[in-house]
Parts: C-alpha cells; sequence; structure tokens
C-alpha cells in the first residue's frame, strides 16, 4: 500500500485554479520531488496535504485514510509533517523550546490534572524531552545554539532547525517545502547528506519540493513535475531531464546534467 | 406606532450610521479595530459644546471647528499610538492594547480636568417636531439624518472619484503595491484618520446636541461598532446600512418588547453574528495578519 | 497600622488572582478578554448568595463562584473559539459578553439588582487569601512549566505554525479561558466577602481592561510580572491617596508607552528565577529553560 496517494486533486480559489486534477503515488521511504516553476502549484499541494486548505475535489489518501477535510493538528497527528518555504519558527523562544514544544506532541505524554501539582513523574518528564530534544538537535548538528533564541540563527540553521522540530513530531511522511532556498551549492550539498541521513535513520518517506536540481537529482528516486497547476510529466530523474516537455516549460532547453 | 418608532431609528441610525463608516474607514486601510475611537467621538461633542455654549459661536462655524479639531485628534491618536507599531509591524494585540490605552487615557483626562458632569448643550433647533405620516419627528433628528447622509455621500464621492480617494482604495487592497506605484503610505493613513475625525466631529456634535456631552459616552460607540459589523466591516456603503438597520431594530425591541433588553438584543446580535455571518452583508472577512 | 496594611494586602492579593487567571488567557496564550470583570463578577455573586442565603461554607461558596464563572466561560467560550474569529472580533465578543452579564445581574431577583448586595461577612481575611493566593501561583507556574503551558505559547506566538506543531488551537484556548475564568471567579468570591457589598456596577469593561492592563504591563509570557503589576496596580490608590481618575490617566498613558517603547511589559517572557537575576548582571542572557526555571 503506498504512503501516500493524490487522486484528482483540485484546488479552486474563486475563479483561480491553483491544483488541477493532481494524481500521484507515494511509496514507502521513497524521495519524490515535485519541480516547476514558480506558481505551478507545488506548495499549494503541501497545504491541501497538510489541512491548511481544504481540497476543491479530489482525495488525498495517507496510509489508509482519507485526509481532505482534516484540521491540520490532527493530520500532523496522522504522522505528517512538514517545514515552511518561508521558515515559521517561534522566533522568541530558544531553539531548544521549539524542539520541544515539537516533542509535546507524541513524546510526552502526562494528564493535565496531574502537571497542576507538579507530581514527581511530570518532573522526570520534563527531564526526558529536555534529554531527547537535544538529542535532535545533535542530528542536525544544532546542539550548541540550543540555548540561542531561534531568530538569532543564521538562516542556514534556521532551516535546520525546522528540520529538527518537524523530526521531533516522529512523522512517517515528511513535506519539506524548498529546504535548499538561499543556499549556496555547497551547502546544498551538504544539506542533501542531511536529508538522506535523517531519511534513512528515521525511516522517514519524503516530499520534496526544490528549485536546487542538484538537490532534487541527488536525492529524488522520482519527480513530479507541475506547471500552472498540473502534472506535466512524472518520471525518475533521468527521464525528466530529457524530457522535451520539461525542458521547454522549467528547465531551458540548455538544461544538461554532467 | 409603527411609523414612529421607524422614524426614531432612522434618527438614531443615522448617528450609528456616522460612526460606523468612521470605524470601517480605519477597518478597511489598516485592517484593525479602532478601539479608540469613541473617545474621539466623546471629545468632538466635548469642542461642540464649548464651541457653542462657551465662546457661543453659530452653528456652522461650531460644527466646522469641531470638525477639524476632532479630525485632528484623531490623526494624533494614530500618529502617537500607532504608526510605531505600525512601522515595526507589530502583532494586532498590540494595536488593540494601544488603542484601549488611549481611550482610556482620554476618558479619564476629561473626567480629571472637565468633570463627570453631564453638559447640556445650548438649544440650536427648535424643539418643535414635524408631522409625516402621522408620527412627529424632532427638527434636530430631521437635521442629523440629512446631514449624516450628505456627510456620507461626500465621503464616498472623496473615495470613489478623486485621485486620493482612487489611492485610499487601492491601499485597502493591498498597501505594498501601492507604494511602490508612488504612495506615499505615512500620508495616506494619515489622511485617512484625518477623515475618520472628521466623522466623529460629526457625529460627536449630533449626539451632544441630541443628548448631552459626558466623559463616557464613548459607550454609545459600542452599538457604531455593532453597526459596523452588522454592515460588514471593512465596506463603507455596508457600515451605512448597518448603522440604520441597527437603529429601527433598536427603536422597535425598544418600544415593542422593552427598554431595557434593548442593549442585550444588541450585544446578542453582536455575538450571534460574529459567530454566524462575521463578514456581515457587505463586508470581507479577512484573515487576520499573522 | 498593621491592620489597615493587611487589608490592603489582601485586597492586592485578590488583585492578583484574577490577573494571574487572565495571563494565562491573554499572556500566554495571546487572546484579549475585554469582559474578564463579568467573571470576577459572577464568581463574586454566586460565592455571596451561596453564604448570605444559603449560608452554605465560605470556602465551599468560593469554590462554586469559581466553577460557576468556569462554566460560564466553557458556554461563551465554546461557540465564540470555535469560530476562530480573528483577535479583535474575539474582544468585541467579550466585551458585548462583558456587558450582557452586567445587565442580566442588574435584572435577576436573587441579585437584588442594580441596588446590590450588602451585608456579606467578612470571610476574606489576608492569610486566607494569602493562602489561595499562593495556591493558585503554585498551579499556573505549573501549568506554564508543563507541556500545557508550552502549547498556549506556541499559540501565542505563532498560532499557525502552533497547528503544525499538531496542536489543537480550540481545545488549548478553551482550557485557557476555563483555568482564567475559574481564577477570576475565586478573586470575585473572595473580593465579596472582603468588601462586604456587591453591586453589578462594580465589575464593568473599565475593570477588565485593568486587569489586562496589569498583564501587558507585568509582560505577557511571565508569571512574576503580572503579579507585580497587579500588586503594585491595587497597592497605588492607597498610597498615593490621588483622585481615582488620575490613576487611570496614568494606566492609560502607560498602556500606550508600553506598547510603543517596551512591548515586552518589566517582565515579558521572564521569570524571576536564580537565572533571571543573573541574567540581569552577565552580558548575555543565559539559559531560559522552559523545564526549570523561566519561560522564554
Amino acid at each position: 500500500m503506498p504512503v501516500l496517494e493524490i487522486k484528482n486533486l483540485t484546488k479552486k480559489f474563486g475563479g483561480i485554479v491553483a491544483c488541477s486534477d493532481l494524481s500521484f503515488l507515494v511509496e514507502k521511504e521513497e524521495t519524490i520531488g515535485v519541480i516547476g516553476p514558480n506558481g505551478a502549484g507545488k506548495t499549494t499541494v503541501f497545504n491541501l496535504i497538510t489541512g491548511v486548505y481544504l481540497p476543491t475535489t479530489g482525495e488525498i489518501i495517507f496510509g489508509d485514510k482519507e485526509m481532505g477535510g482534516k484540521t491540520p493538528d490532527n493530520i500532523v497527528k496522522e504522522g505528517i509533517a512538514r517545514t515552511f518555504q518561508n521558515i515559521r519558527l517561534f522566533k522568541n523562544l530558544t531553539v531548544l523550546e521549539n524542539v520541544i514544544i515539537a516533542l509535546d506532541l507524541k513524546y510526552v505524554q502526562y494528564p493535565l490534572l496531574k502537571c497542576l501539582f507538579r507530581l514527581p513523574e511530570i518532573s522526570r518528564a520534563e527531564k526526558e524531552v529536555r534529554q531527547k530534544a537535544l538529542e535532535l538537535l545533535e542530528v542536525v548538528g544544532l546542539q550548541d545554539k540550543a540555548f540561542h533564541r531561534a531568530d538569532s540563527l543564521p538562516y542556514g540553521l534556521q532551516r535546520k532547525l525546522e528540520i529538527s522540530r518537524a523530526l521531533a513530531l516522529e512523522p512517517t511522511l515528511l513535506l519539506l517545502d524548498e529546504p535548499a532556498a538561499g543556499m549556496n551549492p555547497e551547502e546544498s550539498l551538504e544539506l542533501a547528506g542531511l536529508i538522506r541521513s535523517i531519511k534513512e535513520r528515521f525511516k522517514l518517506t519524503i516530499l520534496l519540493i526544490e528549485h536546487h536540481m542538484d538537490v532534487v537529482m541527488e536525492l529524488c528516486h522520482r519527480i513530479v513535475v507541475m506547471n500552472f497547476g498540473e502534472k506535466l510529466v512524472e518520471g525518475t530523474p533521468e527521464e525528466i531531464q530529457s524530457d522535451p516537455l520539461v525542458l521547454k516549460a522549467y528547465l531551458g532547453e540548455a538544461y544538461k546534467r554532467a | 406606532m409603527f411609523f414612529q418608532t421607524l422614524i426614531t431609528g432612522l434618527a438614531v441610525g443615522g448617528i450609528y450610521a456616522l460612526m460606523a463608516v468612521g470605524y470601517s474607514l480605519v477597518f478597511s486601510i489598516l485592517n484593525f479595530s479602532n478601539f479608540a475611537y469613541a473617545s474621539i467621538i466623546m471629545l468632538g461633542s466635548y469642542i461642540g459644546y464649548y464651541c457653542l455654549a462657551k465662546f457661543g459661536l453659530s452653528f456652522p462655524v461650531a460644527l466646522v471647528v469641531t470638525m477639524l479639531g476632532a479630525g485632528f485628534l484623531c490623526f494624533l491618536n494614530e500618529r502617537i499610538a500607532y504608526s510605531s507599531l505600525r512601522k515595526r509591524k507589530a502583532p494586532s494585540l498590540y494595536f488593540m492594547i494601544s488603542a484601549m490605552g488611549t481611550s482610556i487615557f482620554l476618558e479619564n483626562m476629561v473626567y480629571a480636568t472637565i468633570g463627570s458632569s453631564f453638559m447640556a448643550y445650548p438649544e440650536i433647533f427648535k424643539q418643535k417636531a414635524l408631522h409625516i405620516f402621522n408620527s412627529a419627528i424632532g427638527v434636530l433628528d430631521l437635521f442629523a439624518i440629512i446631514f449624516s447622509f450628505v456627510a456620507i455621500f461626500v465621503l464616498h464621492y472623496f473615495i470613489s472619484a478623486s485621485r486620493t480617494g482612487i489611492a485610499i482604495r487601492a491601499a485597502s487592497y493591498d498597501s505594498l503595491i501601492c507604494q511602490i506605484n508612488g504612495v506615499n503610505l505615512n500620508i495616506l493613513i494619515g489622511l485617512v484618520f484625518v477623515l475618520a475625525g472628521i466623522l466623529a466631529g460629526i457625529s460627536g456634535i449630533f449626539l451632544g446636541m441630541k443628548y448631552m456631552a459626558y466623559p463616557t459616552m464613548g459607550w454609545i460607540t459600542n452599538k457604531a461598532y455593532i453597526a459596523a459589523v452588522i454592515g460588514g466591516l471593512g465596506s463603507l456603503p455596508g457600515a451605512v446600512v448597518g448603522g440604520i438597520i441597527l437603529g429601527v431594530l433598536e427603536s422597535f425591541v425598544s418600544v415593542y418588547i422593552s427598554s431595557i433588553i434593548r442593549d442585550v438584543f444588541s450585544f446578542s446580535l453582536l455575538i450571534l453574528l460574529l459567530l454566524f455571518l462575521p463578514a456581515g452583508l457587505f463586508g470581507r472577512y479577512l484573515e487576520e495578519k499573522v | 497600622m498593621w491592620y489597615y496594611i493587611q487589608g490592603v494586602m489582601a485586597l492586592a492579593l485578590i488583585n492578583v488572582i484574577s490577573v494571574v487567571g487572565l495571563s494565562i488567557f491573554t499572556g500566554f496564550t495571546g487572546l484579549f478578554s475585554l469582559g474578564h470583570a463579568a467573571f470576577i463578577g459572577l464568581g463574586a455573586y454566586t460565592a455571596a448568595i451561596c453564604t448570605y442565603f444559603y449560608k452554605i461554607n465560605f470556602f465551599v461558596a468560593i469554590i462554586l463562584g469559581g466553577l460557576m464563572s468556569g462554566l460560564v466561560s466553557l458556554i461563551i467560550g465554546f461557540p465564540t473559539l470555535r469560530a476562530k474569529l480573528r483577535s479583535d472580533y474575539f474582544a468585541i465578543a467579550t466585551l458585548g459578553f462583558g456587558e450582557a452579564v452586567r445587565v442580566i445581574l442588574e435584572n435577576l431577583n436573587i441579585t437584588q439588582g442594580a441596588r446590590g448586595l450588602p451585608g456579606i461577612k467578612a470571610y476574606s481575611t489576608f492569610p486566607v487569601v494569602l493562602v489561595i493566593a499562593i495556591i493558585i501561583i503554585f498551579i499556573a507556574r505549573n501549568f506554564v512549566f508543563s507541556k500545557y503551558g508550552r502549547m498556549a505559547i506556541a499559540i501565542r506566538e505563532d498560532f499557525t505554525a502552533a497547528e503544525m506543531m499538531g496542536i489543537n488551537l480550540f481545545r488549548v484556548r478553551l482550557r485557557s479561558l476555563f483555568f482564567s475564568a475559574v481564577c477570576a471567579g475565586i478573586g470575585g468570591g473572595l473580593f465579596a466577602h472582603y468588601i462586604c457589598f456587591i453591586q453589578p456596577n462594580m465589575f464593568t469593561s473599565i475593570q477588565s481592561t485593568l486587569l489586562t492592563a496589569a498583564v501587558v504591563a507585568g509582560g505577557m509570557g511571565s508569571l512574576t510580572g503580572p503579579v507585580l503589576a497587579a500588586l503594585i496596580f491595587a497597592a497605588i490608590p492607597e498610597i498615593l491617596r490621588v483622585a481615582n481618575m488620575w490613576r487611570l490617566v496614568a494606566y492609560g498613558f502607560v498602556l500606550v508607552a508600553i506598547m510603543v517603547f517596551r512591548p515586552q511589559g518589566i517582565f515579558g517572557y521572564k521569570e524571576l528565577s536564580i537565572n533571571t537575576i543573573k541574567g540581569f548582571f552577565k552580558k548575555k542572557d543565559p539559559a531560559s529553560d522552559l523545564t526549570k526555571g523561566g519561560a522564554s
């Protein structure tokens, strides 16, 4: 059974069709790239999957459950996490606190009444979650910045924090929205390596929106190319690179991968 | 009976409409509810009182002075309490707190300096009433309705036809693009507040004439807020319609049910609207800027 | 003299209880309530009616007052919070609610209407109030430094991102509202048994805005700040003996000034702890620790 199935997904905003009859599958532990020119509808798809938008028609099936119509917090509980194109960290809180809040969802379970009286088990649970948060920060290499304010981090590290936070939600499906945005080629490749390692470590299935083609070609098993809200083509990186439609719409006819 | 209630409702509704337009004007540009507007109206009322009662100015002159005075105060309000928040893109909660602070400050300033007594306006319009459709309408009320509509009409013309007016409408849709096209947003917003202040001045002086001037009269303007919500916050024609509807509904509730229930009715209506029809009749329900 | 000071302190602590409650709602969850005085009034009347007419035990009456406010908060909160109104619409709805409650209080028989309820027994002595205040601050603090507190803070910081963290906005907000209403109700009950006479016009929107002022001035995202602010706000009129209206003029001015110059208030985001005190002396701000020392 595929992890995610998008079936004839359509989203209209009044007269504007942001997403039109989109269909594709994502199998377990695959990395699927979603590429296309700006305005193609890529982030709209992410917003539909995570419940920010309600589908106009069509289905979003995660595992065996229909996600269309669920609220964002319920969708996260089911096991889908995402990062944002324009970074949505809790700016005034510290790096550690950002991760702890994400961990609160699944890792921390104690009832409200007990916590109001600060029974010993609560204090213990709090210590544990703090420890776990530090571990997650180590995965992305941010443990030294644990007590810095989130907005004091340089841009690239903020992106890593976003990823760390998404991991804390213990997802099965991870949606990454332009994680390499604003990075130079060196940083992008480092990021690609990081994504590959967390995918293996946490057994994730990944959906990736990216404009950095080297990252996309490096990581993805298959690629979905969108344009004007529709799926243009779907295929392996090799197929996509030589597809004339894709070259015309997006990559540019002179694109050649060395 | 019916017509009398209707006429009374229209008279109050006209003033509600005026105040509601002022609220909606600011809301449509800045996407926030100016809780301090009530105190500007109250100050307008006091300015009118002093012009008429203490300085013995003629009514037209007093009206102009009040309009300009309230316009200026409203402008000051924006500059002092909101502009720095706007520039650093503070969350809307901060605007609300600043507005509340302004309103508390102004209301109690009047309380502390001038005193809490109710200031009765001198009689400008004769007490006699005109008779239409077997009902009586006071000259004052008639004048208030007519003047309110004239003022709103002038404002509407200004906003739809003049260059500045078009800029205001453009800014209400997308202030960033507006700036890129050469509009000085600062001046524009200042102007919007002056306009709202002028409306506040007119409302204030009419409220003062109809009732009296006192520090907590801002409370009446809560009704104007309800009117604006009925019509749809951000829609100027909606504010007018909302004001009239609210005035008439309140009048009927007051006469046919009970006058005590009137306020509970209005606030319950507000809550129901906010729950089920937040965009009102004509408004756009904009999501908050996050 | 000591008796007089005790009285002032008792009143100040009663104020603290309501402010702490509101702080959880406004300071930590980020929602503005302009009608909170209604909850204080409901608590006051419920408790007073219990002891005055039904001779119920004082402490039970206080709890009943708190629960009544809590119950009403759920009734009003359920539709308004579920509708996910933007914050200024919600604030207006709370204002409407506050006014509606006051009108209802003025017109019910059992509350004796606008005449008020005199002759309430003076059970709220300083030691009683002090103990209750300490308990409430203790509970509030435990709330803040826990998963539940963090969820509220996340919502205040960025509610869209909070939803993406799996946080259910409606439940957390309703929970905060309930807690703040219960605190206000308890404060109201204690208040009624302190001044021994209550009238509906004691619980107006002015009171509500003063509560919010204490939370904002003290610092949103902090408990210590609002506690201090509440103590100061309640003690000032006694210390300075200045006419009521100038005090309010000052509050209004302070609110605007804080928003313009120092929106985080006195303590914003920080709690009084070893860490924060050290922080005042160190150049760089050290660990702010949600699980131990401070909420940042």
